[in-house]
């Protein structure tokens, strides 16, 4: 028995639990992390003379010619010890980088190449690195020491009054646009990392290092190690790793800055998981007004200020401010008492904010939303575009005359707030890297209003090697080619067949596929659609809708034929023929057998044989593989497809009737005789004058039967027909109008 | 310019001190007593995945209690110490290997209790335990794979005994002793905070944390105890590397 059916798995890793209970493998991955073991006395061998001491550094130790003097701290990137440099004769902090960190060589090969990207970094606000080495075996480095503690032991006695938290800040966000500047992005900033020097003065430290750790090495992915997630950004939460930039740095400085005016971080939870979700569901909770902490005498956060705050912690990249740099413009603004340009964050924007994370909730409310948009004239725009807007919007007012002049100006200020609107969705869609959807956007604009930006947009977001489409709330279930004009079919959970330009991305919709699930409740489980195939010809599809089988017009949706039996799969053996069968293990009992359908005829044709799904045909269309039902199991069956005519007729009609002489009579018969068309056989002449269909297969020499024909068909298949001559699979001569497909 | 570097106070194993598995590899004298007793003692502490070893073999409970009792004789022989080799540099596979080699030539020697050792050196009682070991059930898998599976679970044991030691002496050990049984138990997904905070009149948040504590520690415990039996610090990640590895994988249980 295996022990992922019988053992319970562990929530966390997914990996099997013990017997008793622990999941050992997220215990040891914890060791991974772990700090070194403390020289204690349950240390292994404790109680052996001689193994007591064993575990850590004996301090002092000399390490690489420095002398290790204490150890200041241990995280997950490794242990910081207080050293002295033995030949330079300076107190550095030694930083001994995890092992585990570097699985591979290339990786150790980056962390280098990245450590010395950031040794170069010179800035007053950044904690310089002096030296990267090995020793023993043992990546380090080391740093300029910062004795005047962090920011979070800091924030530990609450928060920071506001000017001296945006005067600090200010000059974090600086040291971070440095580093932007060159390509290096922190990528984890938390208060932890802000080290005040002997004179108070903050220094950014572990730049770009925590990306080394904590995302390139697969063993450090669980969330234990993660460290504090407060910090992250919704497209780290997410983990979007691609997505991580210069704004997920500015995203953790409005973190700070949050924490630093109120002493509480805008999304706290109980779980990991808890606060993952907080960071890409909802909003902070704003800060204008609000006494800091649970102290009454503290001064209110000011306005402004909150503003900042929630402005860098905006869901969306492109709605933050554009780089550390501006933030920390913005913060010395606030402090010369200069007007900040960022704007508030309206109601009305965070009703739209919220329902673009619950679009269906808010459809209802699109119709007043967009009123309002239109009356309002402070709508919902590019951030960095409504100051202009605003702008404009006191000049017309200061202009305006009458009611029409300023309607008329608030009129075109939404069309144009609209436009911006549009382009920073584009931007972001782009960032996002889905450039089909970016070019979808761009394309709605209205062509009078296109400017130097839109034909620059709509350039970055050409040459997209590996094509990707956004579907917008398209929920794709099945995807098809369709043969004739090459495009994509998508098939939606809304049952609605679209059309994707593999070209340009483009999106038409099509029909809508009808529901035929009431009909067929009987036998038919409601699971979705599971298949979509179309006719060589394009011109019908097939699909699977849960346990029914819908055969359609590709240009109508009209639905020709449905049937239902569990597991239905289906292929086109042709323009108009349909085989389609229940699975195996399910039909069986249902006794339900494999059935043929003609589009053109309506007929449906049950085969008697037992042929059940899964069901494929060999690309020249010549070969049909399926599984069959024996006596002695089920198996897997390849015929020439038009011996399919025996597989249909002959036990019914024929079973008896043709010897092997017959079969091969038959077959000098057809081929003395071409195509054989001339040999309608006058059986089915009378059928059809009965009024009864006729039989799909039986359309070779009549009395010579079906395999005549059948061998027929086989034999031009072979000189290079790739398909039997419609004409020569025809129906009787009245409907021969219809063969031409 | 290198007078500093003989200040250094540990030599081998560079920055840290050595593992104690290192210190027997590089005991070098045969009959190095405390390496001896170090090699003998580490070896007795992990005796249980020897036993499982054999059992999964096909041996009887019987012969592998004579057979794991028989073999921790022929450690202290020092013969043992001599054939380690500098370049086995866990003591996991060094053990498996050195007991492999003793089974089978085995019969070119005397039955250990034939010939007056006879010292137990595992209480009997304590085979006894181990005959409903979990590991024994295990199917579908190499010997040596599951005698290394059970190599992680006594890591494991292991560590908890320490931790539940250094709880025993910690103030209000009963409540953390409540708290390693939820961390290590089988409800540690979802552990009842609120629950433990009331019997032992804690806050949850307060309980959250102290779990934390544990939880770190026992990590901490586990690097120390495979930091023993590998050769050098930089080996201790590897080694958790293959045990996380080993232990993600579902083995097949009868």
């Amino acid at each position: 028995m295996s022990a992922a059916a019988s053992r319970p798995l562990c929530p966390v890793c997914d990996g099997p639990l013990e017997a008793d209970g622990p999941c050992l493998a997220c215990f040891f991955k914890d060791a991974v992390e772990a700090a070194p073991s403390a020289g204690d006395v349950t240390a292994p061998g404790a109680d052996i003379p001689g193994f007591a001491s064993l575990g850590r550094p004996a301090l002092p130790a000399v390490f690489a010619k420095h002398r290790l003097l204490r150890e200041i701290g241990h995280g997950g990137m490794g242990i910081v010890y207080e050293a002295e440099d033995l030949r330079l004769k300076r107190t550095v902090a030694l930083k001994l980088v995890r092992s585990a960190a570097f699985a591979r060589p290339e990786e150790l090969a980056r962390f280098r190449a990245e450590a010395e990207t950031v040794a170069r970094l010179d800035h007053p606000n950044i904690v310089p690195v002096h030296e990267i080495g090995e020793a023993d075996g043992q990546q380090f480095f080391t740093m300029k020491l910062m004795d005047g503690g962090s920011l979070a032991e800091r924030l530990l006695q609450g928060p920071l009054p506001p000017r001296e938290a945006a005067g600090l800040l200010s000059k974090v966000a600086r040291a971070v646009h440095h580093a932007h500047q060159r390509g290096v992005l922190h990528r984890d900033l938390k208060p932890g990392n802000v080290l005040f020097d002997a004179h108070g003065q903050p220094h950014l430290t572990d730049f770009g290092l925590a990306k080394l750790v904590h995302v390139e090495s697969s063993l450090t992915l669980s969330s234990a190690q993660l460290g504090t997630p407060h910090y992250m950004s919704p497209e780290q939460a997410a983990g979007r790793v691609r997505e991580i930039s210069t704004a997920s740095d500015v995203w953790a400085l409005g973190v700070i800055l949050y924490q630093s005016l109120s002493g509480r971080v805008p999304f706290a939870g109980e779980s990991h998981g808890e606060i993952f979700r907080r960071i890409q569901d909802e909003e902070p909770p704003s800060l204008a007004g609000k006494k800091a902490g649970a102290d009454r005498s503290a001064r209110p956060v000011p306005a402004d200020l909150s503003t900042l705050c929630l402005r860098c912690l905006e869901k969306e990249p492109a709605r933050r401010p554009a780089s550390a740099g501006e933030l920390a413009d913005e913060l010395d603004r606030w402090l010369r008492g200069e007007p900040i340009r960022s704007r508030p964050v309206t109601s009305l924007e965070r009703a739209v904010k919220w329902g673009r994370r619950n679009r269906k909730l808010s459809v209802l409310g699109a119709a007043l939303l967009s009123a309002l948009v239109a009356g309002s004239v402070v709508s919902t725009v590019l951030w960095r575009r409504a100051e202009a807007a605003r702008g404009l919007a006191e000049r017309n007012a200061a202009r305006a005359v009458s009611g029409a002049v300023a309607a008329r100006a608030a009129e075109h200020l939404a069309a144009d707030n609209a436009y911006f609107a549009t382009l920073a969705q584009a931007l972001a869609t782009r960032e996002r890297g889905d450039l089909g959807f970016a070019r979808q956007l761009l394309a709605g604009l209205p062509a009078g209003r296109r400017g130097i930006e839109w034909r620059l947009l709509q350039w970055l977001c050409r040459g997209d090697e590996a094509r990707r489409f956004g579907l917008a709330d398209v929920r794709p279930r099945c995807l098809a080619w369709e043969p004739v004009r090459q495009r994509v079919a998508v098939l939606g959970e809304d049952r609605v067949l679209r059309w994707l330009d593999p070209a340009d991305g483009a999106m038409e919709a099509g029909p809508t596929v009808p529901d035929r699930f009431a009909e067929h409740a009987a036998v038919a489980l409601e699971k979705g659609f599971h298949e979509l195939a179309f006719s060589p010809d394009g011109r019908h599809f097939l699909c699977g809708d849960g346990d029914v089988v819908i055969i359609a017009e590709t240009a109508s949706g009209r639905v020709l034929h449905s049937a239902a039996n569990r597991h239905m799969g289906g292929v086109w053996l042709d323009d108009r023929r349909v085989l389609y069968a229940g699975n195996t293990v399910w039909a069986a009992t249902s006794g339900e057998p494999g059935s043929l359908f003609d589009v053109l005829t309506g007929v449906v044709e049950k085969l008697p044989g037992r042929i059940y799904a899964p069901l494929a045909l060999s690309p020249d269309r010549t070969l049909l593989a399926w599984s069959r039902d024996r006596p002695d199991g089920v198996r897997v069956e390849v015929l020439p497809v038009p011996d399919l005519a025996r597989v249909a007729a002959a036990p019914r009609l024929h079973a008896r009737r043709f010897s092997r002489a017959a079969r091969l009579r038959a077959g000098q018969d057809a081929s003395r005789h071409g195509a054989g068309r001339a040999h309608r056989p006058a059986e089915e002449h009378r059928r059809v004058r009965a009024g009864r269909s006729p039989a799909p297969f039986q359309h070779g020499p009549g009395r010579a039967g079906p395999c005549a024909g059948v061998q027929s068909g086989l034999g031009r298949a072979r000189r290079g027909h790739r398909r039997p001559d419609p004409a020569h699979l025809s129906p009787p001569p009245a409907r021969a109008g219809h063969a031409d497909l | 310019m290198q007078p500093t570097d003989s200040e250094a106070g540990p030599k081998a194993g560079g920055l840290f001190p050595p593992t104690m598995w290192s210190v027997i590899v590089a005991a070098g004298e045969p009959d190095a007593p405390a390496a001896l007793v170090a090699l003998e003692r580490l070896a007795r502490a992990y005796w249980r995945p020897l036993y499982v070893f054999l059992r999964q073999r096909g041996s009887d409970h019987d012969s592998a209690t004579d057979h794991v009792q028989g073999f921790f004789e022929h450690l202290i022989s020092g013969e043992v110490l001599r054939r380690v080799e500098r370049r086995e540099s866990r003591f996991r596979s060094f053990l498996l290997a050195v007991f492999q080699n003793w089974l089978s030539h085995r019969h070119e020697r005397a039955d250990a209790r034939k010939r007056g050792g006879g010292a137990v050196h595992v209480p009997l009682a304590e085979f006894d335990s181990v005959v409903s070991d979990p590991a024994l059930a295990i199917a579908g898998e190499s010997p040596e794979r599951i005698f290394d599976r059970r190599w992680a679970r006594e890591v494991f044991d292991r560590s908890v005994a320490r931790l539940d030691a250094e709880i025993a002496r910690m103030d209000r050990s009963e409540f953390q002793a409540e708290l390693r049984r939820r961390i290590t138990g089988p409800q540690a997904a979802q552990p009842a905070w609120a629950e433990v905070g009331a019997v032992h009149g804690v806050p949850p948040g307060a309980v959250k944390q102290a779990a934390h504590v544990l939880r770190q520690r026992l990590a901490t415990l586990l690097r120390s105890e495979v930091r023993a039996v590998v050769g050098t610090e930089a080996e201790v990640d590897g080694e958790l590397r293959y045990l996380i590895e080993l232990l993600s994988t579902p083995g097949n249980r009868a």
